[in-house]
């Protein structure tokens, strides 16, 4: 009897710490979710939807496109890629713009992490170098830059002899270099912090272990550091290949919707056709039909990479 | 302790999330909010650009003396009027009537830059103030009439363009013309006169403008020999400036009324254009109706076939315009153009000091001689001259004190017309009372206010600049303005050889049909070109001309892009919306 009447007020105190912590749980996570349904449930099925749809000058609204016009968006998408704009060269400059971010940036973040982590000389020097263009704003930053390039760089590249008018708009690809330069450092600090603290995880005795088998610092970080941290590798990794199609590199905090259009990508081809000055209501549902279509081709390309990189994963744990 | 603990967590969470709704503030709430209870708020939002808003402020304050003892509501005496400058992105289109739809601003009256008046109209923000317009308010003056009975109304005043082009679809104005400034070729005067390459007569009047694209260049060419840059302007900031300017430039060339065919696409009857002959082949002018005639092949113009303005000769000539203005490498145009760094305000900044800078650092430093401007633009660098007058003496270099012009645009040798065309950017820039506003009455006796003469006129002698209506200055008024302002003064209101382009009336088919635009006039044109489609302003094509194209190039460029087929479908597309 005793038994049941403990059992029954532990399992009645259970309950109300349970019911109190799911209303309280409850509360807390509505925003959140609320958050969730409408800006990315819903702006995600209402884009799909406006793949298929049309905008009206006359009655300001989306139209379905009906009958043999219900792919119009997407005749349009080709249409463009083959006869109109230069797409092509968009999707090129975007592989340009990832490829310096992930090839030559993100192994030097790693690198930079690494240092940082073992705590060897200028470390501090490093940190702020690399951090402190992530604290301000990267408006800012990229006006500072801008600035630099036009006024600064341009006198620098003529006191050293080589005669240049200017440096962006140019006729050549000297904007396109001092941009991806310009990407290139900024995604240098990579996620320094998560890096940083996914390294300090790495045992403390398999380090001392490899020293007393006479393991150098590279050799520590090529075969030890690197093969513990190949998960946050592998999910930093996933969107290479699919990035390209979104990689703007720093043309809208530069330039607005005026970058020069050698510079363009297609990601900020497709960003300016939707904000800024040169919006229009009528690109909407094109912007939809190219997201819906990235989307399609992400979708097999993300799958392979992940089977690529599980393909040489070490199978490291901690 | 657990009930502290709980109450903590409880304050938390709803501050936490509360926090989430710190964006929905009422926008414009630091501005006007509360007030003098003793009195009625009129509240006005004005867009702050080159004009800026303290005229609305000066206007305010005679207003509120006028009608001081006033009851407008029960219980409160007087009106006051709370003036909030509205910040450029806020004031586009879109963003304003999307803020002001969900209720975001409660203006009552709302000065805007833009040019698409009928959205306002359509998306049911703008109240109907035909009678404010049509009420017979003033005396033979201009003014207010003292016993309340006038002869005049806002209607009489307001620009023809402005009696049609504002009467929206249900035969009702729904809004009154505000900004209708100016864009052309502003020269610095005292320099060019100066160095002789202008001339001017006793009473000051220039007597040797370039009349030809052949005697600008040589201008240029002058200039350029003089140790000058011939001309700037802001590629980042401004390039709808020179959309301006090459409209005018066409305008001249075709005459106005052809120049507008581009905009009203011959209007529902149809209006005959005569292209040059040879312009079409046999085969293609009957196909479009066409006829061959003493003077050409002659096409009445319509919606349907509005495409074929693309084959308006007089876009051509002031195509070679600006690539003459564009050639031997930019030699006549400032290095800075292309700058990405290089803003409105730079650029005027820029041209202002270059002249003091050029005797300060002759080896640094050129003059300017021109820029591309607008008639607010004294206005707007008002700044950067009383700056220069603190620095460099305020008789000499101070606001007002220099003699700034608008170079009048030369003419192409196949030119149909004489008369001078300076093109308005803002083309009558809507004003509208807020449909939701709860003091029309009030908002209606602003209007007829600020329209009258006295104000009209103070408005000018303030900002410089001229509004679309029918209004003076006296002598002694005209003394008081700025050089330049009195020379847009003289433009606009006493030179019989000057007409005002404007873009803002357009048909049915090019508002509301996808994309359905000629350019040339009051548009960027679209031009099919072999490394893809550009959509730009001539200036712009030609600034980033990496391809090498000539003016012969995008003229074909934009013919091959409105092609018969397009136009037609885009055509069929709206009929079948409409009907």
């Amino acid at each position: 009897m005793r038994k049941k009447e403990v059992s029954l007020s532990v399992k009645k105190k259970l309950s109300k710490f349970d019911r109190g912590a799911v209303i309280f749980c409850s509360c807390l996570l509505t925003l959140f979710v609320a958050h969730w349904l409408i800006f990315y449930l819903y702006a995600n099925l209402n884009s799909i939807l406006l793949a298929f749809q049309k905008y009206s000058p006359k009655s300001h609204t989306y139209e379905f496109l009906k009958g043999s016009h219900a792919f119009d968006n997407f005749k349009w998408i080709f249409t463009d890629m083959f006869a109109g704009r230069n797409i092509g060269n968009y999707i090129l400059n975007g592989f340009l713009y990832q490829v310096t971010a992930v090839v030559i940036a993100f192994p030097v973040s790693i690198m930079f992490a690494f240092i940082i982590y073992k705590k060897m000389p200028m470390t501090g020097v490093y940190k702020v170098i690399l951090f402190l263009p992530s604290m301000v704003s990267a408006m800012v930053i990229a006006l500072l830059f801008k600035y630099f390039a036009e006024r600064g760089l341009l006198d620098i590249f003529n006191s050293m002899g080589m005669k240049i008018d200017k440096i962006f708009y140019t006729d050549g690809k000297l904007d396109l270099i001092i941009l991806l330069s310009y990407s290139t450092f900024m995604a240098m600090p990579g996620s320094l912090l998560v890096n940083v603290g996914t390294m300090s995880r790495v045992p403390q005795e398999l380090i001392e272990y490899g020293r007393l088998e006479g393991m150098t610092m590279f050799q520590e970080f090529i075969h030890l550091t690197v093969p513990m941290m190949y998960p946050l590798l592998q999910v930093s990794c996933l969107g290479i290949f699919s990035g390209i199609f979104g990689a703007q590199g720093a043309l809208y905090p530069m330039f607005a919707e005026k970058a020069p259009e050698q510079t363009w990508s297609f990601g900020y081809y497709i960003f300016t056709a939707v904000v800024t000055d040169m919006q229009s209501n009528s690109m909407f549902g094109y912007t939809a039909a190219v997201n819906l279509l990235v989307g399609a081709v992400s979708l097999p390309i993300v799958w392979g990479t992940k089977k690529l990189f599980d393909r040489f994963d070490p199978g490291a744990e901690f | 302790m657990k009930i502290f603990k709980r109450i903590m967590v409880v304050l938390f969470a709803a501050a936490f999330s509360l926090s989430s709704f710190a964006a929905c503030a009422e926008k414009g709430s630091d501005e006007g909010s509360g007030g003098d209870p003793t009195k009625t708020q009129l509240k006005i939002g004005v867009y702050n650009g080159g004009l800026g808003w303290t005229w609305a402020s000066t206007l305010a304050k005679k207003f509120e003396e006028k009608y001081a003892d006033v009851h407008f509501e029960e219980g409160k005496t007087g009106v006051e009027v709370q003036i909030s400058p509205g910040e450029k992105t806020s004031y586009e289109p879109d963003p304003l009537i999307t803020n002001i739809q969900s209720g975001n601003y409660t203006q009552d009256i709302f000065y805007t830059a833009a040019t698409n008046h009928w959205d306002f109209y359509e998306k049911g923000v703008a109240a109907d103030i035909t009678d404010v317009l049509t009420e017979k308010v003033y005396d033979e003056s201009g003014n207010l009439a003292a016993d309340g009975k006038g002869t005049m109304s806002i209607y009489d005043k307001m620009d023809p363009y402005f009696q049609t082009g504002f009467k929206e679809s249900d035969g009702k104005y729904h809004g009154f013309p505000y900004m209708d400034s100016i864009v052309g070729i502003v020269y610095d005067h005292d320099l060019l006169t100066s160095r002789g390459i202008l001339h001017e007569d006793a009473d000051g009047n220039v007597t040797d403008y370039p009349k030809t694209y052949a005697e600008f260049q040589e201008m240029l060419d002058e200039i350029q020999q003089s140790g000058m840059i011939g001309l700037t302007y802001s590629a980042q900031d401004a390039s709808f400036y020179t959309t301006c300017v090459y409209s005018a430039l066409v305008a001249q060339n075709e005459g106005i009324d052809a120049a507008q065919l581009n905009l009203t696409y011959g209007g529902e009857e149809g209006t005959d254009y005569t292209f040059p002959e040879g312009t079409f082949s046999a085969s293609e002018l009957e196909e479009i109706g066409g006829t061959e005639t003493a003077e050409g092949q002659t096409v009445k113009i319509t919606a349907a076939n509005a495409y074929l303005l693309s084959h308006q000769p007089g876009k051509l000539d002031a195509m070679e315009f600006v690539e003459m203005l564009f050639s031997g490498g930019m030699q006549y145009l400032d290095p800075k153009v292309s700058f990405a760094t290089q803003s409105y305000s730079e650029t005027q900044k820029s041209f202002i000091n270059s002249e003091k800078l050029s005797q300060e650092q002759p080896e640094k430093a050129q003059p300017i001689a021109m820029i591309v401007e607008g008639e607010w633009w004294e206005n707007e660098a008002r700044q950067h001259f009383i700056d220069m007058g603190t620095a460099f003496g305020e008789n000499k270099y101070g606001y007002g004190k220099r003699d700034f012009r608008f170079m009048p645009l030369p003419f192409s040798d196949d030119a149909k017309s004489d008369k001078e065309v300076y093109h308005s950017l803002s083309s009558g820039s809507i004003a509208f009372v807020n449909a939701n506003s709860e003091h029309k009455d009030l908002a209606a006796l602003w209007i007829q206010f600020s329209l009258q003469e006295s104000s009209l006129e103070a408005f000018t002698l303030e900002t410089g600049a001229v509004l679309g209506y029918n209004y003076d200055l006296s002598a002694e008024q005209k003394a008081e303005l700025t050089p330049f302002a009195r020379n847009v003064y003289e433009i606009r209101k006493e030179r019989d050889n000057v007409v005002i382009g404007r873009h803002s009336n357009g048909c049915d088919f090019r508002r509301y049909g996808d994309a359905a635009i000629v350019g040339g006039y009051g548009d960027n044109m679209t031009c099919a070109m072999e490394s893809g489609n550009v959509g730009n302003d001539p200036f712009e094509l030609f600034l980033h001309n990496s391809n090498g194209y000539t003016a012969k190039d995008y003229i074909q460029g934009n013919i091959a892009y409105l092609t018969k087929e397009m136009w037609t479908d885009k055509y069929n597309t709206y009929l079948e919306e409409i009907s």
